[in-house]
């Protein structure tokens, strides 16, 4: 596989190291450290948000650093839950004196690190708590969901209610009520691969897809033979729907990194149409590249059932570049 | 016994064997996991041989050291658990500068403890867990470690995954060795070739 990249080890820091000079009115880097802050450091008085996990995902998690949103993300390798020391400069770079909430996926090692750091961060005296998105209904144990790319709203009305002054206790409450309704699912055609081995995430030939993806380049649970994309949202939205009732939603297509934005278009076209006959109001509606797996070929789709509340959050401005209103 | 030195060399051993074994360990990963494993576990171990320079006054210094160099270079889920596992057991090696048997098993058994407690997992659900706690399990001085290892990594192969990233899989779990269990076995031999 062919990628347009220096050092596989390097990656990340180079990554990193070229967000930050990109934008330098946006983002600060935490020395030594692959932590992307505030240019302007931590908000005083202010509920810190920070979240994070493997890079590969992008614009997640530094792109929706900023005003409104995130206050850091911390950088793991490609698709490898960042270590504790790392999530802890993330808390300080974060702290306004207010407490920090960390946004966590639910992956074993993403919930292990953040939780280590929490309790690092406590033993300095920082007010730190978190919040798990598990929102990938391919998963039936909803223990064992993964967090995907619903975690992004997430992000966006904690991050929110953060810049609005709420407290640690408001913003968590809030985060919670977006993660306990919000609900995605993906699928690819196309696999992504590992810069460090340079194989892919798995084997797929023509004729195959794989439904029920996570972020990290895993299979899904499910292989089936490749279909045209209106069978495939039918698909998809048979398993989101038995968990979201017909109302006011937010709607996200979410590219996997490796489709083109027409292809997301289409995608929408049916979701939106189905939906819509469904008895769905779509309120809010976001297509683009969310939480992506590097060049993966596919597509999320993720509903939020919307009230007031949620909905002036979702409207609030926000500086970050992958979310920015 | 183990002294410090054997300690080292033990860790050493266990780096050389990942780096060996390194493409085996991301393969399995790859067909149940995230295909990351062997990669984490090289870079932690890396990183582990460079503290190895410096000089320890006891195993319990050592195996802190060791368990707070994994927790902060192999990430993923391996780094928490790899490195609870040493940070736990050094409280049992405490200032102690050789351990027999008995106390290398008891400073082991802490390690599967703080394995289970910060993975929230138990035996049987094809994890690493399924090595540390049935190996160390009636383990006598003059048991063959190497067997008894081999067979229980082995033993994964026919397991339904039920935690960590394997589990989304669920009975297409079934078929493959987990790759926890072949790198836990890696870092136990050589742990244990140097009791002898």
């Amino acid at each position: 596989m062919k990628k347009l990249i220096g050092e596989a080890s390097e990656l990340v820091s180079q990554m990193v190291e070229g967000m930050v000079h990109a934008h330098p009115e946006l983002y600060g880097r935490v020395e030594g450290v692959n932590v992307i802050c505030r240019a302007d450091g931590a908000k005083s008085g202010k509920v810190g948000l920070v979240s994070g996990g493997g890079s590969g995902h992008e614009p997640a998690h530094a792109g929706y650093v900023g005003d409104g949103m995130l206050d850091a993300a911390v950088c793991g390798e490609v698709f490898t839950s960042p270590t504790p020391d790392m999530v802890l400069e993330g808390i300080k770079a974060a702290d306004g004196g207010n407490g920090v909430l960390l946004v966590v996926k639910n992956y074993a090692g993403d919930v292990m690190n953040f939780e280590l750091a929490g309790e690092l961060a406590d033993a300095e005296g920082i007010k730190v708590d978190h919040v798990v998105v598990a929102d990938d209904v391919a998963i039936a144990n909803k223990e064992d969901r993964r967090g995907v790319a619903g975690t992004v709203f997430v992000h966006k009305i904690a991050g929110a209610a953060a810049a609005s002054g709420k407290s640690l206790e408001e913003v968590k409450a809030l985060a919670e009520k977006v993660a306990s309704h919000v609900r995605s699912m993906g699928m690819a055609v196309e696999p992504c691969y590992m810069p460090v081995s340079g194989k892919p995430g798995f084997d797929l030939n023509e004729e195959e897809m794989e439904i029920g993806i996570g972020i990290h380049g895993e299979r899904g649970v499910e292989r089936k033979p490749t279909t045209d994309v209106d069978s495939i949202v039918d698909d998809l939205l048979e398993h989101l729907t038995k968990e979201v009732e017909p109302g006011k939603v937010a709607v996200m297509v979410n590219g996997m990194g490796g489709t083109p934005l027409s292809e997301l278009y289409v995608t929408y076209h049916f979701v939106a149409k189905k939906l819509e006959a469904a008895g769905y109001t779509l309120k809010r509606k976001y297509v683009g590249n969310y939480m992506t797996s590097l060049e993966m070929h596919g597509f999320s789709i993720t509903l939020l059932p919307l009230d007031d509340e949620l909905t002036s959050y979702l409207d609030a401005p926000s500086a970050a570049l992958g979310f920015k209103i | 016994m183990l002294t410090i030195e054997g300690f080292k060399q033990a860790l050493r051993h266990a780096q050389s064997e990942i780096e060996a074994n390194k493409d085996t360990l991301t393969d399995l990963d790859r067909a149940i996991g995230d295909g990351d494993h062997g990669i984490n576990m090289s870079r932690g171990f890396d990183a582990v041989v460079a503290i190895l320079d410096d000089e320890y006054a006891s195993l319990g210094e050592l195996s802190k050291t060791v368990g707070m160099t994994l927790m902060s270079k192999v990430g993923g889920a391996a780094g928490p658990l790899y490195g609870s596992a040493f940070v736990k057991a050094a409280p049992k090696f405490g200032d102690a500068t050789e351990a027999d048997f008995a106390l290398v098993k008891e400073a082991l058994e802490e390690g599967t403890a703080a394995i289970k407690a910060r993975g929230k997992s138990t035996a049987g659900q094809k994890t690493m867990v399924d090595v540390w706690e049935p190996f160390l399990d009636g383990l006598s001085e003059s048991d063959d470690f190497t067997s008894k290892l081999d067979h229980l990594v082995n033993e994964t192969e026919g397991m339904v995954a039920t935690k960590g990233r394997a589990s989304y899989f669920g009975e297409n779990s079934r078929g493959t060795i987990d790759p926890g269990a072949l790198s836990s076995s890696i870092v136990l031999k050589a742990i244990m070739k140097e009791v002898d």
